[in-house]
């Protein structure tokens, strides 16, 4: 081997040991670098794992890797996700567009994605991508960030949004929102419609323009700027078209988050409406007041037009006594009849006018029903002959003779249906029927039919005819004269009496008109039919002061009295102050007084003859054109003790005067006393009617004439006495005889108050109820009180009527 | 003569009764009084320290109230309270045990009711204040 051989095996030996050591340094590179490797990825393993937001992991759509936040998002394990596709994290109907994003992998874009559950949930998610290599191979990181509470909040905050959104659309109050400088903002469509505007015009407009006033503007705008908020400022603003309406405004300034001034905001209140309701009301006063002003004159008026009609009817009937020539008599009942037509005429006005004003107040009396029936009757018994008609009056067995109620209404009713049926019938009948509609314990309704065999009425007109001015026959017939009022009034007087009017009618076969009023049923009947007389009281021995201005009324006045007996003496004055002074001198039994007079007014002169001459007892009755309900309440009030309307009926007059007076003759001739108050005991013993069951003498005498205290005793009595008795019906039905007996002790005092001549039964109840004999006969004692004590009820009432008068 | 305000109270279950006491004795005592009402003998004893001159009574008291004491006890409970009280009965029970009984127990005078009752109550009242006057005028 040559050296050089040597050396060059040398130089190879060298290179190889110096290959080795190198290769040895790179396998220690190699696997430093290795190394570093496998430390990277398991840092980066780690924070995938430690990231807040989930991070997959996928090679050719194989999940690869799945951190904890993931599993954790969509409910699953880590090896449950691990090798799967990456299809099943996404729901769906969002997968294709998921899939395509992921594609493009662009890197820095975010993609919004619905992510799946493992409970089928939806998961709004945001994603963004990134292609990573993956262990050595190309793959693709998705991180995931959960979007859902945003979401929710978004949810919340879109919701409270619309909700304020709805208000402010909805609301029926305008409400704008505008900058610093005051222009418009933003206003809700009632501001829109408020001022007339569109928005586009409003828009940025400056809200001082819509100030109808710049005064109250700069006032409002003041104030606003130095309490930072107004509320309830009334100021009037102006619409698109010029109007000016009124309304409340309430303001405040809006701040910005640092409370920096922003604007304004504020709502807006038309008030409008309220101001013309406000204004509409005083325009109610002012009518209302103009309504009285009308009753008022209805007043006069009537006082003026019945005083000469009361002077011609009062002549006619005067005259009647002298005329014996039958052409004179004719013409006479031709007077009567116009001047009585005529009244109706005034009354059916007044009375209307009364009705509408509320002023009509209803009567309640007992009455004799049949007597009524037959006056109406008579009232057209010569029409009915003139024209040969027939009259039936039908009433039913069950209805009863006598009710309570407002027997004047319902004369004027039946007056007016029956009047009506005369008028227009020519031939046949009319019939009156009177039938039980229905009854309970206290009550009972009446059906009254007017039946005729008239013109009757057209189907269209019947739903009129009850309406104010309708006229049933045409206006062209003269022969059909009246105000239009008559039905009108019938039906508010059925009406105002719990009733029903009605009508059934075909046209040339006749009416049938049906009303239905509600009564009270009326007791024992025996005193109260013998008060309800239809014949004239002889007053003769009478001395009475008549106080008349009217020299026509006061002839007719006196002619009428001096017929209702011998030896009545009558005084006439012609003024309140001339009556005053007769009274100081004279006494009378009456005094009948016209109200309105000259130089002293009845009313004035009652109340001077009741105070400064004391003369407290002496019967005054009222005589009134005045037929108002507050004038007649005038005169009661004044002190008289009762009044009568002219043109009075002669009849009316005579009753009055007789129950004012009530007439007792003594044995002594034909002297006459009167039943007033009653000090003296001994005075009044004879005087009470037999055929009352009470009588107050003793608790008159008792109470000293003390009309107030008699009234409150009165009253009391009025309440205890049924009570009492209804009580001790339970006391004898519960056997209770011990309270029984009490209670019979006790009511003795009620029974020795009223004068009632049942003591002795009412010992017997006690005694029997303490003895507890014959308890059998106890039942009937208490029957016989009980019977006594309706009766003496009654009386009761109308005494406290009677004592009403002289408060 | 002392001329001071005699004060009577009045007892009785019927305020009608009451009423018309009241109004009797005040308007026909000449003396100066003054008149207090009681449904309830139970009210008038709660104003026993008023000292009323006289006590009218009546008998029987429990109209209104089953369980009420009646005029007797009343009396005998005025009378253990205030001894110079006088009590005038009043009732409607007009037999003489009743009237020997309530005088027993104390009371002034026994009054049956009847028509006269009122009559013969102004009577014992004006001999009543006249003898308390007469008293009185005495003791000074």
């Amino acid at each position: 081997m040559s050296s050089k051989e040597v050396s060059e095996i040398e130089k190879l030996k060298q290179e190889i040991a110096a290959l080795k050591e190198q290769q040895a340094m790179q396998q220690v590179q190699i696997e430093t670098l290795e190394n570093e490797l496998v430390e990277s990825e398991y840092r980066l393993d780690q924070l995938y794992q430690a990231s807040f937001e989930g991070v997959v992991i996928y090679v050719d759509e194989l999940i690869v890797l799945v951190n904890e936040r993931t599993c954790e998002l969509f409910g699953f394990a880590q090896h449950e996700l691990y090798r799967q596709t990456i299809h099943q994290i996404f729901a769906p109907h969002y997968l294709q567009e998921t899939l395509l994003f992921l594609e493009k992998k662009p890197s820095h874009s975010r993609f919004e994605t619905m992510c799946l559950h493992r409970t089928r949930e939806l998961i709004p998610c945001l994603i963004r991508c990134k292609p990573i290599s993956h262990k050595g191979e190309e793959a693709t990181v998705i991180m995931i960030s959960d979007l859902s509470s945003v979401r929710a909040n978004e949810q919340r905050l879109l919701q409270s949004e619309l909700l304020y959104r709805n208000l402010f659309e909805q609301s029926r109050d305008a409400i704008y929102i505008s900058s610093i400088r005051g222009d418009l903002l933003e206003v809700n469509p009632a501001a829109l419609k408020l001022f007339g505007y569109n928005w586009e015009e409003l828009q940025g407009m400056n809200a001082m323009r819509l100030y109808a006033n710049p005064a109250a503007r700069d006032a409002f705008r003041k104030r606003i700027e130095q309490q930072g908020e107004v509320y309830d400022y009334e100021v009037q603003l102006r619409k698109k078209d010029g109007t000016v309406i009124d309304c409340v405004m309430s303001t405040s300034l809006r701040r910005g988050a640092n409370m920096e001034i922003l604007g304004y905001q504020g709502i807006i209140r038309d008030i409008t409406h309220r101001k013309r309701e406000q204004d509409l009301i005083l325009a109610k006063e002012v009518a209302e007041h103009s309504a009285l002003v009308r009753e008022q004159f209805l007043a006069n008026m009537s006082h003026e037009i019945r005083t000469p009609m009361n002077a011609v009817i009062g002549m006619t009937h005067l005259l009647d006594f002298y005329l014996d020539k039958p052409e004179q008599r004719k013409y006479l009942q031709g007077i009567k009849s116009a001047s009585s037509h005529l009244l109706v005429i005034i009354n059916d006005i007044l009375d209307f006018s009364k009705i509408e004003a509320g002023q009509l107040i209803l009567e309640q009396e007992t009455f004799d029903l049949s007597q009524l029936l037959k006056e109406v009757e008579d009232t057209f018994r010569f029409e009915i002959a003139d024209k040969h008609l027939s009259f039936i009056l039908d009433i039913a067995e069950s209805v009863p003779a006598y009710i309570v109620g407002d027997a004047a209404r319902l004369k004027q009713i039946l007056l007016n249906l029956v009047g009506n049926a005369v008028k227009f019938t020519q031939r046949g009948s009319i019939k009156l029927k009177v039938r039980l509609f229905e009854e309970d314990a206290k009550h009972l309704k009446l059906a009254f039919n007017v039946e005729d065999t008239g013109i009757g009425i057209a189907k269209e007109k019947q739903t009129h005819i009850f309406d104010v001015f309708s006229q049933v026959g045409e206006t062209s017939n003269l022969r059909k004269s009246g105000t239009g009022l008559g039905l009108a009034i019938t039906r508010r007087l059925v009406e105002l009496q719990g009733g029903t009017i009605s009508v059934q009618s075909e046209l040339g076969l006749g009416s049938n008109f049906m009303v239905t009023i509600r009564y009270s049923k009326a007791v024992e009947q025996s005193a109260v039919a013998a008060s309800v007389q239809d014949e004239l009281h002889d007053l003769s021995g009478l001395t009475i002061l008549l106080v008349e201005d009217n020299e026509l009324n006061q002839v007719v006045t006196h002619d009428t009295l001096q017929k209702w007996g011998s030896d009545i003496r009558i005084f006439i004055c012609s003024n309140g102050q001339d009556a005053v002074h007769t009274l100081e001198k004279h006494s009378f039994d009456l005094v009948i007084m016209d109200v309105q007079m000259p130089i002293m007014d009845g009313l004035e002169a009652t109340k001077f003859i009741r105070k400064q001459l004391n003369l407290k007892d002496l019967p005054i009755l009222a005589m009134t054109a005045y037929v108002t309900t507050g004038e007649a309440e005038k005169t009661i009030q004044a002190g008289m003790n009762d009044y009568i309307c002219k043109p009075f009926e002669p009849k009316t007059l005579n009753h009055k005067i007789f129950s004012l007076v009530k007439l007792k003759k003594t044995e002594k001739g034909e002297k006459l006393d009167y039943f007033g108050t009653v000090f003296d005991a001994n005075k009044v013993e004879h005087v009470c009617p037999s055929d009352k069951v009470t009588n107050f003498t003793f608790l008159y005498n008792a109470t000293g004439g003390d009309t107030e205290l008699n009234m409150k005793m009165l009253t009391i009595m009025l309440r205890e006495v049924p009570d009492e008795i209804a009580q001790m019906e339970t006391y004898y039905r519960e056997q209770n005889w011990k309270r029984l007996a009490s209670l019979a002790h006790k009511f003795k005092s009620a029974v020795t108050y009223l004068g009632l001549d049942i003591k002795e039964v009412l010992i017997q109840i006690q005694q029997f109820s303490e003895e507890q004999a014959e308890t059998d006969k106890i039942g009937d004692l208490i029957g016989t009180v009980q019977m006594v004590c309706k009766q003496a009820i009654v009386e009761i009432e109308s005494e406290m009527e009677r004592l009403r008068l002289q408060l | 003569m002392s001329d001071r305000t005699y004060r009577i109270f009045l007892v009785d279950d019927d305020i009608k009764t009451l009423l018309i006491m009241k109004k009797y004795i005040e308007t026909r005592i000449k003396f100066p009084i003054s008149v207090n009402i009681f449904a309830y003998g139970e009210n008038c004893l709660d104003r026993m320290d008023e000292n009323p001159d006289i006590v009218v009574l009546d008998y029987f008291l429990d109209a209104i109230r089953e369980d009420a004491k009646n005029g007797l006890e009343i009396l005998r409970l005025i009378k253990s309270v205030n001894p110079d009280t006088e009590v005038i009965f009043m009732s409607g029970q007009g037999d003489v045990e009743t009237a020997i009984e309530t005088i027993r127990s104390g009371a002034y005078d026994y009054i049956p009711k009847n028509e006269n009752a009122l009559q013969r109550l102004e009577i014992l009242l004006n001999k009543a204040i006249l003898e308390q006057q007469k008293m009185e005028a005495e003791t000074f």
